[in-house]
């Protein structure tokens, strides 16, 4: 046998309700065998998890947390000024491409232009010749794709609590 | 209720410092809610160092997300359900759910006389909450251990109030059997 009203037992148990509310519902429980005993077996496994108690009170995250701040911050400028502390690399990989870029094009049309079959080695002699001219091997990448997959991984990652 | 719409309105005042760079912020958030957030994942998650873990991470995430926070809920309830996806996130991974620790029984039970020894009723409900499916699990910490309604669970989780209510119908339902031993004693 069920009751449409047992559902309601669980706020009832739990404290939620309304002191009218809860009139209107112990007057139900008065009248219902089945919400009678539904109830009155919610009050039992309520009770008996009541029992279970967490030693948590001694603990003290503060420290902790905040040498976790301080390290991170350390790190990184902090989360508000991490786009500005980055954008210096992002304007210097937005000019390699465009340098790069000028570069591959430039030993296709040239060679063409004189003449010439352009092929792999000399694009990829131009790319390496500009990355070194602009004093940006040490950034460790050889083609600028290569490069900014090297920024990307430099990123710190961002928290997401909405996982 | 007053006292509860004040605490809110501190939280979401912590949280504008925090987000100005004012540690001493984050410091006071860690304070007030530490407790319910560290309560929260030891239960869910029955591991203690695991539970630690979490509650730093859990603050960490309010840190760094300070520059972006919009006071949309309550700043609790936006916290809990970062503590939840944690909890969650954890509970994935085969270290969770040992329950680990000594069981502390509550004062006021103490003088309840029992067929069953006292430390064995309370291994009981930590191994019933433990075997709970996750979601069912969740539910049930935040409703009977956090004193959270239905609708702020829902709020916490994402779930709609009736599933919260479901889960809550067959978690309940799970414990009982599984706690018959000492509720019918
Ligand atoms: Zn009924």
């Amino acid at each position: 046998m069920t009751c449409p009203y047992t559902p309601n037992l669980l706020r009832l148990v739990a404290g939620e309700p309304a002191i009218a509310e809860r009139r209107d519902m112990q007057a139900h429980l008065a009248t219902c065998a089945v919400c009678a005993r539904e109830h009155a077996r919610l009050i039992e496994v309520w009770q008996a998890l009541g029992e279970w108690e967490t030693d948590v009170a001694g603990i003290d995250l503060t420290a902790r947390v905040l040498a976790e701040v301080s390290r991170e911050s350390a790190d990184r400028t902090g989360p508000a000024r991490r786009f500005h502390a980055l954008a210096p690399m992002v304007r210097a990989a937005a000019s390699i491409l465009i340098a790069v870029g000028l570069g591959i094009g430039a030993g296709y049309v040239l060679p063409l232009r004189f003449g010439e079959t352009g092929n792999r080695s000399q694009e990829t002699a131009s790319a390496e010749a500009i990355v070194e001219a602009l004093g940006l091997s040490h950034l460790g990448s050889d083609s600028a794709t290569g490069l900014l997959n090297a920024l990307d991984a430099d990123s710190p990652s961002e928290g997401d609590e909405s996982s | 209720m007053p006292n509860d719409a004040r605490r809110s309105g501190d939280d979401v005042e912590l949280m504008a410092r925090l987000a100005d760079g004012d540690q001493s912020a984050l410091a006071q958030l860690i304070q007030r809610h530490q407790h319910r957030v560290l309560d929260i994942a030891y239960r869910t998650i029955g591991d203690r160092v695991l539970a630690e873990d979490i509650a730093q991470e859990a603050f960490l995430r309010v840190w760094r997300s300070a520059g972006s926070y919009v006071p949309s809920a309550q700043f609790t309830t936006w916290l809990y359900r970062i503590v939840v996806n944690l909890c969650i996130d954890a509970s994935r991974k085969p270290k969770a759910l040992t329950i680990d620790g000594p069981a502390v029984p509550h004062p006021e039970m103490a003088a309840v006389s029992s067929g069953l020894e006292r430390s064995d009723r309370i291994a009981a409900v930590r191994r019933a909450v433990a075997r709970l499916p996750r979601r069912q699990r969740v539910a049930l910490v935040l409703h009977r251990f956090s004193g959270l309604s239905i609708r702020v669970i829902s709020d916490a989780t994402g779930w709609s109030e009736s599933a919260v209510e479901s889960l809550l119908v067959r978690a309940y339902a799970s414990l009982r059997q599984a706690l018959t031993e000492f509720t019918e004693s």
